[in-house]
């Protein structure tokens, strides 16, 4: 029994080794997102030495450029300007640093912060455990857009901080729900049980032994959570309770865009379409994760 | 089955008053909601004089207590700008929003399910991957960016739709594919990999030994089979419309709830969030509970299990 848990353990594992080969004869489509995910990453890294003016500069006299031309003081702008004369291509390199920022903190501390939940509730059991999965099942019936929100009306907008980790809330009772449910079958399994009797510590038995193994299913849901992280912080930056001038998010930038869809397309279009690339590359990279990392799924879904 | 569907009535009340606590404490203890909606340079007495007027003094015991008997009355309390009560402020925009969201959930099931069962009878060929590409691409487009793109091609570049405005049936097409193409994508892929599933049951292979037409197959066996799954996400579509309807409500200047609770949040009309909040949370209970009431309807496998259990 306990030899067949190993083998188990064993397979897991080398799943990831799996899934760095696997690149390699990944299909075309899921290398070209995986492009566009670096190359987002690059910019977000890079940004402030990258972006060819300052974001914020303002020029009035050559307000609402399309892409590709010069401005009245002799700036070259690549994706044009918008209605303050910003040049668009610097506004966007910072607001993917921004957006990517929100979404990177965002999703670890969610994900941290969820999958501690569910071990200290698979670990105590009893009332800490029931109290904890009543929070889970409360949060599964509310959308998170609605309580942060509400968070939001009471704090106030312009705090970045508070911000961030709200947006990384959002489903962390996903991740407790799965690392606690994966946690109590561990467990079970005759692994567990040998290494605490070979005198390890709660702490050893759950990050060195009880966390590699499910580890696979942690990783899948931060692949489902990002995307749904980056069109929160987006939506809510668009609304104008998230991200506030100076800084800019591509949610930000987009609504600006919005009252100038008549003459200046490109306002709302290039933020847009960040979003959209940025979004739809995560769903294929995550796709193709799931079905390389999970071995229960198989390719119907 | 009784027990079944009492125990249910029991976990939906303790989570309505999960949400009325949880509203409760974010107002009260994340912050003075005095400071929070007067001007930071009012005078201390004038903010110390409100906080009696609105028992914020007492404890928050009491405070508490007095909350509940309040809500039982129908009191979600006074909006500060004008002082009508927020219960009537939110009522009046509750059609617009209802209008706009069961349409749209009406076009979730249209779109939703043809495309998903189309997709699994056609298995692997280019139909399916046509498909599936079309889900993958709805459901990752934010739907804020979603309706500004149809306000760019419907309205500013062909000209065949206003932009805004909310009087007519035709108003509604741009907000309701905004808002619901996401989910007709989820739904799509869900019903998908439900049916090929059920395709693959053995009695499925029974029926077809029997010498059941494949057509006969799809439409008497294998959907309502495949359909039944499918009722769990219904009930997840009940909170992602509520919470998409805040943002497609802002981008078609749509006068329902989602944009009066944008509003409330930025003016900080506390008294029209919890409302909102509140609502929100009693509709998605609801949902969940007419979920797990309409499976006992249509499935008897659950029905014997439950009643077993008891």
């Amino acid at each position: 029994m306990a030899f067949a848990d190993e083998s188990l353990a064993f397979e897991r594992r080398s799943g990831f080794r799996a899934a760095l080969a696997g690149i390699a004869v990944s299909p075309i489509i899921v290398k070209l997102a995986m492009l566009w995910l670096i190359a987002v990453l690059f910019i977000a890294v890079t940004a402030r030495w990258i972006m060819p003016y300052d974001y914020q500069a303002t020029d009035l006299l050559s307000r609402l450029l399309p892409p590709g031309s010069t401005g009245f003081s002799g700036n070259f702008h690549l994706l044009g300007t918008d209605h303050l004369g910003r040049d668009l291509l610097s506004r966007l390199f910072s607001s993917i640093q921004l957006t990517m920022l929100v979404a990177v903190f965002g999703t670890f501390f969610g994900a941290i912060v969820g999958s501690c939940i569910g071990f200290v509730a698979a670990r105590f059991r009893g009332w800490v455990d029931d109290i904890i999965m009543v929070l889970v099942d409360f949060q599964a019936s509310m959308p998170f857009v609605i309580i942060a929100l509400s968070v939001i009306a009471v704090m106030g907008t312009g705090n970045m901080l508070l911000f961030v980790l709200l947006v990384g809330f959002q489903g962390w009772e996903r991740y407790a729900r799965i690392s606690r449910g994966m946690t109590l079958s561990a467990v079970n399994h005759g692994y567990a049980a040998a290494v605490r009797l070979l005198g390890a510590g709660t702490l050893r038995v759950y990050l060195r032994h009880i966390l590699p193994n499910i580890l696979a299913a942690l990783v899948v849901q931060v692949s489902i959570n990002f995307p749904e992280t980056v069109i929160l912080e987006t939506s809510m930056s668009f609304l104008g309770v998230g991200i506030q001038p100076p800084n800019t998010s591509l949610g930000n930038m987009l609504s600006y865009g919005r009252d100038y869809l008549l003459n200046a397309w490109w306002i709302a279009g290039v933020p847009g379409c960040a979003i959209f690339f940025t979004t739809l590359s995560m769903s294929i990279v995550g796709d193709w994760l799931r079905d390389v990392l999970d071995p229960t799924t198989t390719s119907n879904t | 089955m009784t027990g079944f569907v009492i125990r249910k009535l029991l976990r939906t009340l303790f989570t309505l008053f999960l949400v009325v606590t949880f509203v409760f404490f974010v107002l009260r203890l994340t912050g003075d909601p005095v400071s929070a909606m007067m001007p930071d340079d009012t005078d201390p007495a004038i903010l110390d004089e409100l906080r009696k007027q609105w028992g914020l003094d007492r404890p928050l015991g009491v405070q508490y207590v007095e909350y509940w008997i309040n809500l039982f009355q129908g009191d979600f309390g006074n909006a500060y700008r004008d002082g009508r009560p927020a219960l009537e402020i939110v009522s009046e925009r509750l059609p617009a929003t209802l209008k706009l969201t069961l349409t749209a959930f009406a076009f979730i099931v249209v779109v939703g399910f043809p495309l998903g069962i189309l997709a699994a009878v056609n298995r692997g060929t280019a139909i399916d991957r046509g498909i599936m590409t079309i889900s993958v691409t709805g459901f990752s487009l934010p739907n804020f960016f979603l309706g500004i793109l149809l306000i760019f091609l419907l309205s500013v570049t062909f000209r065949l739709l206003p932009a805004f405005g909310s009087d007519h049936w035709y108003n509604l097409i741009m907000p309701v594919i905004t808002l619901g193409t996401a989910g007709a994508a989820v739904i799509a892929r869900f019903v998908r990999s439900s049916m090929l599933e059920v395709l693959n049951a053995p009695y499925i292979r029974a029926c077809r030994a029997r010498g059941m037409t494949e057509r006969e197959i799809i439409w008497t066996v294998a959907l309502p089979n495949a359909a039944i799954p499918t009722i769990t996400i219904m009930g997840f579509m009940v909170g992602a419309l509520i919470g998409g309807s805040i943002v497609t409500e802002t981008v078609f200047a749509w006068p329902g709830i989602g944009r009066l609770l944008i509003d409330a949040v930025t003016s900080r009309e506390l008294a029209v969030v919890q409302t909102v909040v509140m609502m929100t949370a009693a509709s998605m209970v609801f949902a969940n509970l007419a979920v797990d009431l309409l499976y006992l309807v249509i499935d008897p496998r659950r029905r014997f299990a439950s009643g077993a259990g008891e």
